[in-house]
């Protein structure tokens, strides 16, 4: 009888084999590269500020613990002091508190500053080489605007929009998948917010483009609003259906009964002013038993927000 | 540039085939494989461990990939249903390579277990970890690895009649594909 260690082995043998040649995905070394340099500052900065904080504590308890003649503590130091300044009208900088990412990373941004006129012009424009859509008005002046996603020399991808006005402001994406990012912009909910979905083909992610600023939306748990996208429980999709005039986000999930036809479940996430925070409704089942091409089902196994679909519809991550 | 740098870039470059191959074994689906070696390598590189060569890496990389498997699958159904979702999907670039026979075969039964299954089936079976090392590699108790190998051997021989004791005790050697070819 064959054993089974061996017979893996093979196996995992063969696998190399065929596998021989297979580049890793354009610009995923550069990726990884970067997301792990930038865990380990993080991790630096976590190790020296509970060093710091450490510190404190034995101080503080030094100083409690010291009867009599007891002064005033001078203030401690600490490892983020600074806070942020208001930002100058028409001159676009970079945030100064970036926000943590699910997988504890920071994620920079670049934001403009919203007039009556739209988006103060400043930002650097559309990066060279980036795959640039015109999209609807984001800034509110009347005027349609353009998305783009550019990956950077060292294989860090970037979102953005860049207004009629001159405006550019973008986020970096963090996310480990080395598959192309696609994107979709479009106006939400009754009060019209400025949304881009970003499909990383696994997962698709939720940003706010209000305020001059592309901004990762958060759950409940404060951690970025993430679409399922078929690798969990979780859904197969992210779309906008329209309710009394105005689209509205949700959630979908194509589930696949053992006759080969689809349920297909919505749930519907409402964004706050804004468009900093989502909160999920309940979820509903809006179709049984459709057939695999059947609109429905093709809709809830895409990113798409009404008619806009990514990837068609929006710009496509270029390769390097 | 940091030290890691390179070795990174070396890895990669060198060991990308072999990678993939271990990730393949224990992800839910191809296109999965991908992603786990991505994920392996940037929880390894981005860890406290240093390395000082790229086999040493390696090593550490291919025990990621198998732990990481487990982080990404969230439950067996889960799983279960993202496979059927994904089966009429396609992704050329993650596609698997065709096998024959009885390794064919094996991929095929491996992806009909659990992530879990499947994890400490390809630790102790594969690597030879003792159920310690691998309830250790895993954040598993050293009772549920013993009763996740059972099980996925129970699944394969079901498959593939193979045979295999699963209270063996690993042989631990340092394996040489030489050795192993012998």
């Amino acid at each position: 009888m064959p054993d089974l260690g061996d017979m893996l082995w093979r196996a995992e043998r063969a696998l190399e084999s065929g596998y021989t040649g297979r580049a890793a995905a354009p610009g995923a070394v550069a990726r990884a590269k970067r997301l792990v340099r930038r865990r380990r500052t993080l991790r630096h900065w976590g190790e020296g500020v509970g060093a710091v904080a450490a510190v404190g504590v034995v101080g503080a308890v030094v100083w409690l613990g010291a009867p009599g003649d007891r002064e005033p503590p001078l203030p401690a130091a600490t490892g983020s002091t600074a806070a942020s300044s208001p930002t100058p009208t028409g001159e676009p900088e970079p945030s100064a508190d970036p926000e943590p990412t699910e997988s504890g990373a920071a994620t920079p941004t670049f934001t403009s500053t919203p007039t009556a006129a739209g988006c103060s012009p400043g930002g650097g424009g559309v990066p060279v080489g980036a795959d640039v859509r015109q999209v609807v008005d984001v800034d509110g002046d009347g005027r349609p605007d353009r998305a783009w996603l550019a990956t950077e020399d060292d294989g860090q991808r970037r979102f953005g929009i860049t207004t009629a006005s001159g405006a550019t402001f973008w986020i970096d994406i963090e996310s480990a998948s080395p598959i192309q990012a696609s994107a979709v912009v479009q106006l939400v909910q009754s009060d019209h917010v400025p949304i881009a979905l970003v499909d990383f083909s696994r997962s698709a992610q939720v940003y706010s483009l209000a305020g001059c600023a592309v901004t990762e939306v958060l759950n409940a748990q404060g951690l970025p609003y993430t679409f399922d996208r078929g690798m969990g429980d979780q859904g197969t999709g992210a779309g906008c259906t329209l309710v009394g005039g105005a689209l509205r986000l949700a959630g979908l999930d194509a589930v696949r009964n053992p006759d080969g036809t689809y349920d297909v479940s919505r749930t519907f996430i409402d964004l706050d002013a804004g468009a900093r925070h989502a909160t999920n409704e309940s979820r509903v089942v809006v179709a049984r038993g459709a057939k695999a091409d059947a609109p429905v089902v093709v809709t809830a196994s895409e990113v798409s927000c009404g008619e806009l679909v990514a990837g068609r519809d929006g710009p496509v991550q270029p390769m390097p | 540039m940091g030290r890691w740098e390179p070795l990174l870039e070396t890895l990669v470059r060198e060991r990308y085939a072999r990678l993939l191959a271990r990730a393949a074994l224990v992800a839910a689906t191809p296109a999965e494989a991908e992603d786990l070696v991505q994920d392996a390598l940037v929880a390894t590189f981005g860890g406290r461990a240093r390395f000082g060569s790229v086999e040493q890496a390696e090593q550490y990389v291919r025990r990621a990939i198998v732990s990481r498997s487990i982080d990404r699958a969230r439950s067996r159904t889960s799983e279960r249903r993202a496979v059927e979702r994904l089966a009429g999907r396609t992704d050329a670039a993650a596609a698997e390579p065709a096998l024959a026979g009885v390794d064919r075969d094996l991929v095929a039964a491996l992806h009909l277990l659990g992530p879990r299954e499947r994890a400490c089936v390809v630790l102790r079976h594969l690597d030879d970890l003792s159920v310690a090392q691998t309830a250790a590699a895993l954040r598993l108790s050293d009772g549920a690895v013993k009763r996740y190998t059972s099980d996925g051997l129970a699944l394969l021989a079901a498959h593939l009649g193979a045979t295999a004791d699963a209270d063996r005790t690993p042989v631990r050697l340092v394996r040489t594909e030489s050795t192993r070819d012998a």
